[in-house]
């Protein structure tokens, strides 16, 4: 288990993370999302001891990070900006990774450089921006780590090898209780990947829930009536938000959908309906609910 | 407890600077081509090989050692100054400290394959071509460049952990490494600059270059160029010095501990920024700022002060400390700012101007009479490398008479800042208080002569004198080749070993010493006992009759071969004025007083007379010095001789080959300034002889005159 308790991290005057407090559990996969200078490199940067913290700690399995070369072992860490030694390929790569981390695979490396079709005695330098992310990501992956942790790593890779990568995470996930931290500026690059979310707002974490319950405890219903009405008709119902159109209203509701259906129905609806919301959807009313303007806190995803 | 390597790391580190590593050793191995080209110089001009001595073997070979080992280092830590690098590297599950040492080990095991193997080819090109090679003076050398690497590699890893951008990596390691040695060397030309009696590089250690070993050669630079502002002081390091080597190596040290601490401490943030501390950054600015505005106080302290200079160097200091901001930080807000502390710098250089001043007015209020000496030692004499004076420090003279003339000395050293008498020493006076001074002193014609005496019943002395290192024959001078000095070595070393211990004492030449009467030839080797090494010259008299024999045949039949040209040439050369360019003069004793011959007898020029200048619109003025003439003349007409006890010896040589041993049998020497030097064997006649003296001491005449 991942716990940052107060973790503050300064540049300068700036600070990128003040005070961030959050628990990310083992053998789940954790997306941290938020636009650009929120402090989602940062945080991965401190969880995986490359920073030292200014303030506050961060800890895995109640172990410090900071040089802390058992832990460390424990995790690896894909940057968005990736390294590679200069002329090297893969398989020089993979030597070094051998050389460096105790618990990296060579046969697991075969088999996903073959699974990715990608030439182990090519010159990385050849490669286009989504082969090295692959490549990256093979290389991490056969670290056999406790703790991957992915800074944008999605970027670059097309669907196909998008899926292919999620798979595989997927996989070490479930075989090795591995637990897998994906940082986004993307809402919908995360949405079918991470079991939990949190979004990451001026260096802190303004909310953070698990994507299951986000999704079920919040839904979209569109209901007409024969008569007149307004929003006080759904004071049973905990209502996020109201719209009307004509006699159609749209509200966004919080809570148990069987016990919402159930009411709503009672009130002998002439159009009932319950829409699933997009995570998207989701964050945009739960921010409204925490005073945040989405808009402002993921600039990227709304242009 | 983890071992402080980590393997992994230090493998993939290895195998990063293998490029480079190899690079470095193959640049390193063709420094090897030196001793061969040396020697085939010396073999096809048949000239004497001469004594590798440790600064012209080293100083070339370890300045690029240094600047390999701070490119290999700097590769090493390159990942430090790029944000990907650093993340990664700092990412690995190893213990920083480990990726440290690693790293150093990494460089040093690259320096060591390049500089070992340069080394032992080098010995055995030596060994191979039969080129004089002291093993001793090459450790010496070899420990220097060790340590000197250590230096390097500490201040590079300890500038990379403090800064992370390589423009400051450099310029960082550049200051650490040099500002304070540039500093000490700096105050230590102002002292020297201020006095004469002061030896600076022995007053405090730290003037002393040989201290702090990779700074030598830039030292050396400083020094030089301090010489052309009319500073009489040069850096001249001792490589061979244990303190020096285990100050550097202490020093070497401390710079690679801080470095890792520095290291430990060092944020990945700190990539592609420069240094984060504010005061190493505004110390390192002032350290650029400084130097070139302690140039112009050196300047103004030796009254050369120019305006156009003053403005320019202000101007130029000005710049270099505004540039080396804004370039490190690439920020002109922080350059503005930083602009004010520039004051600093004229703060420094200030104190600079006076505080040479201040330690000089304080040294020559000590006081040292007769009556407070207890004894004293000489410790260098003038600039003679010669093995029985360097012998000669740490033997005390505590004889009441020597104490008089030293504390005289001493006196006149701290009253005159110039120095008239003939020979300057420099001295250490062990008082009776306890305490010692270390001064430069200068004796008289006098009381060099009565030294001489007082010496040679100095039990200490005399032993020294007598001793004569084993198995350490280099090489043997005087114009023959290296198999025949080595034959006459070998029938010296055993006349030598026969003799008595005065006799030993007589044969060998000193400064100090009498020469003796009937010496023939001179006889120069390079001598080592350990790291005692300099040169040795021997007499050649009727007191090694073989030895004497042996050298006459060889340069009768050499210049039977060759014939008299060399002779014919040197006359060719007065006649066109070519190569006569400074100096000629004549060192004799006569042949009817064969006596002991001292220093500043009548009989010898002394070396300052010698510098006049024969030409004259580019030809020898004949009519100006037509005894001069004659008396060559007379010489290049004179038969060789063969024979060791019949013949007068005739040298023709440089000047600056130290006139003093020149003297022979009867007749000694014409010393040309053409460079060379040659010895001759000549039948005179005793009118010949005569004659020759006559001219000699017209010559001597107009020589006072002033020609």
């Amino acid at each position: 288990m991942i716990t940052a308790s107060n973790l503050t991290k300064r540049f300068g005057d700036f600070y990128a993370l003040n005070r961030l407090n959050c628990t990310i559990p083992e053998g789940c996969i954790y997306g941290l999302v938020g636009s650009n200078g929120a402090g989602k490199s940062t945080l991965l940067r401190l969880i995986s001891g490359i920073y030292r913290p200014d303030g506050g700690s961060v800890a895995i399995d109640g172990q410090s990070v900071f040089d802390n070369p058992d832990v460390k072992n424990r995790l690896v860490f894909v940057p968005d900006e990736l390294f590679f030694l200069p002329r090297s390929n893969m398989k020089r790569m993979a030597e070094l990774y051998a050389n460096l981390y105790e618990r990296f695979s060579l046969e697991k490396f075969e088999r996903l450089t073959r699974l990715f079709s990608l030439n182990p005695n090519q010159n990385i330098a050849t490669f286009s921006k989504g082969m090295k992310r692959q490549a990256a990501t093979i290389l991490a992956l056969c670290c056999n780590a406790d703790y991957i942790l992915f800074d944008e790593t999605f970027d670059g890779l097309d669907p196909v090898m998008r899926n292919l990568v999620k798979t595989l995470l997927y996989d070490d996930v479930l075989e090795r209780k591995a637990t897998a931290v994906i940082t986004s500026h993307s809402l919908r690059e995360l949405e079918d990947t991470c079991d939990q979310l949190a979004l990451l707002h001026k260096g802190g974490i303004i909310f953070e829930s698990d994507i299951g319950n986000l999704k079920t405890s919040l839904f979209k219903v569109q209901v007409a009536f024969s008569e007149e009405y307004d929003k006080t008709k759904f004071d049973g119902v905990s209502v996020l938000s109201y719209t009307k159109h004509g006699s159609v209203a749209s509200l966004i509701v919080r809570g148990d959908r069987e016990q919402t259906e159930a009411k709503i129905k009672a009130m002998q609806p002439i159009l009932f309906e319950i829409l699933p919301l997009s995570l998207e959807e989701v964050f945009v009313f739960e921010m409204d609910a925490l005073g945040y303007e989405f808009s402002e806190v993921l600039k990227e995803e709304v242009k | 407890m983890k071992p402080i390597i980590h393997r992994g790391y230090f493998t993939e580190v290895f195998k990063q600077l293998k490029t480079a590593g190899i690079v470095m050793s193959c640049i390193l191995m063709m420094f090897n081509i030196a001793p061969l080209i040396t020697n085939l110089s010396v073999r096809l001009n048949n000239r004497l090989l001469p004594v590798p001595s440790a600064s012209s073997m080293a100083t070339v070979m370890m300045l690029f050692v240094y600047i390999a080992s701070l490119v290999l280092t700097f590769i090493a830590f390159n990942w430090l100054n790029r944000r990907s690098t650093s993340d990664f590297y700092h990412a690995l599950p190893i213990k920083r400290s480990r990726i440290y040492w690693s790293t150093l080990l990494a460089v040093a095991l690259w320096i060591a394959i390049g500089v070992t193997g340069y080394a032992l080819v080098h010995a055995f090109l030596y060994l191979v071509t039969g080129t004089p090679f002291n093993y001793v003076v090459f450790l010496c050398v070899y420990a220097n460049m060790l340590i000197g690497i250590i230096q390097v590699v500490g201040v590079v890893s300890l500038a990379c952990a403090l800064s992370g951008t390589r423009f400051v990596n450099l310029f960082s390691a550049v200051a650490i490494l040099l500002t304070p040695r540039a500093l000490l060397m700096i105050l230590a030309l102002f002292i020297n600059s201020q006095s004469s009696f002061l030896p600076v590089t022995r007053i405090f250690f730290l003037f002393d270059p040989s201290y702090n070993i990779f700074a030598t050669p830039y030292m050396t630079l400083i020094g030089s160029l301090a010489d052309t502002l009319g500073n009489s002081y040069i850096a001249s390091p001792d490589f061979c010095s244990i303190p020096a080597m285990l100050y550097s190596l202490v020093h070497a040290c401390l710079l690679t501990f801080l470095g890792c601490i520095a290291f430990k401490r060092r944020a990945s943030e700190s990539a592609g920024m420069p240094m984060r501390s504010r005061f190493l950054q505004g110390a390192i600015r002032t350290a650029f700022g400084l130097l070139p505005l302690l140039l112009l106080a050196l300047l103004i302290l030796n009254a050369s002060f120019v305006p156009l200079a003053t403005a320019f160097l202000i101007l130029f200091s000005f710049t270099v400390y505004c540039l080396y901001e804004l370039i490190s930080t690439k920020s002109a807000k922080r350059m503005l700012l930083s602009m004010p502390l520039y004051t600093i710098c004229i703060g420094i250089a200030a104190l600079y101007l006076f505080v040479p001043k201040l330690i000089v007015k304080a040294a020559s209020l000590v006081k040292a009479d007769a009556d407070s000496i207890a004894s004293f030692e000489l410790v260098t004499i003038d600039s003679y490398d010669q093995y029985f004076d360097t012998s000669l420090s740490g033997i005390r003279i505590d004889d009441p008479e020597a104490v008089r003339i030293c504390a005289d000395a001493y006196q006149r050293a701290i009253t005159s800042s110039h120095f008239d008498a003939v020979k300057r020493y420099t001295v250490r006076i062990h008082r009776k208080s306890g305490s010692d001074l270390i001064r430069n002193v200068a004796f008289t014609v006098a009381d060099t002569n009565r030294l001489a005496d007082l010496l040679e019943q100095n039990e200490a002395y005399r032993e020294k004198r007598a001793s004569y290192p084993d198995g350490t024959i280099y090489y043997q001078s005087e114009d023959m080749r290296f198999s025949e000095a080595r034959e006459v070595a070998a029938v010296f070393r055993a006349e030598y070993e026969a003799l008595s211990e005065k006799d030993r004492i007589a044969v060998s030449a000193h400064d100090n010493t009498p020469k003796p009467s009937r010496s023939c030839y001179l006889l120069r080797y390079s001598l080592a006992d350990g790291i005692n090494s300099g040169y040795g010259t021997f007499f050649v008299t009727d007191l090694t009759p073989k030895t004497a024999q042996r050298c006459a045949e060889i340069l009768s039949k050499r210049y039977d071969e060759h014939t008299k040209d060399a002779l014919l040439q040197a006359m060719k050369w007065m006649e066109t004025g070519d190569h006569l360019n400074y100096s000629n003069g004549i060192v004799t004793v006569t042949k009817s007083h064969p006596d002991n011959m001292k220093i500043g007898s009548d009989m010898i020029i002394d070396f300052d007379d010698l510098h006049y200048n024969l030409r004259k619109n580019g030809t020898l003025p004949k009519d100006a010095c037509p005894e001069l003439y004659e008396l060559l003349r007379i010489l290049c007409e004179a038969e060789l001789s063969d024979n060791a006890a019949q013949s007068v010896t005739v040298t023709i040589g440089n000047i600056y080959a130290n006139s003093d041993y020149y003297d022979t049998l009867a007749f000694t020497g014409i010393l040309f300034g053409n460079g060379q030097s040659e010895l001759y064997n000549l039948k005179l006649s005793d009118e010949q002889f005569s004659r020759v003296q006559e001219l000699f001491t017209q010559h001597m005449a107009r020589i006072r005159r002033g020609l």
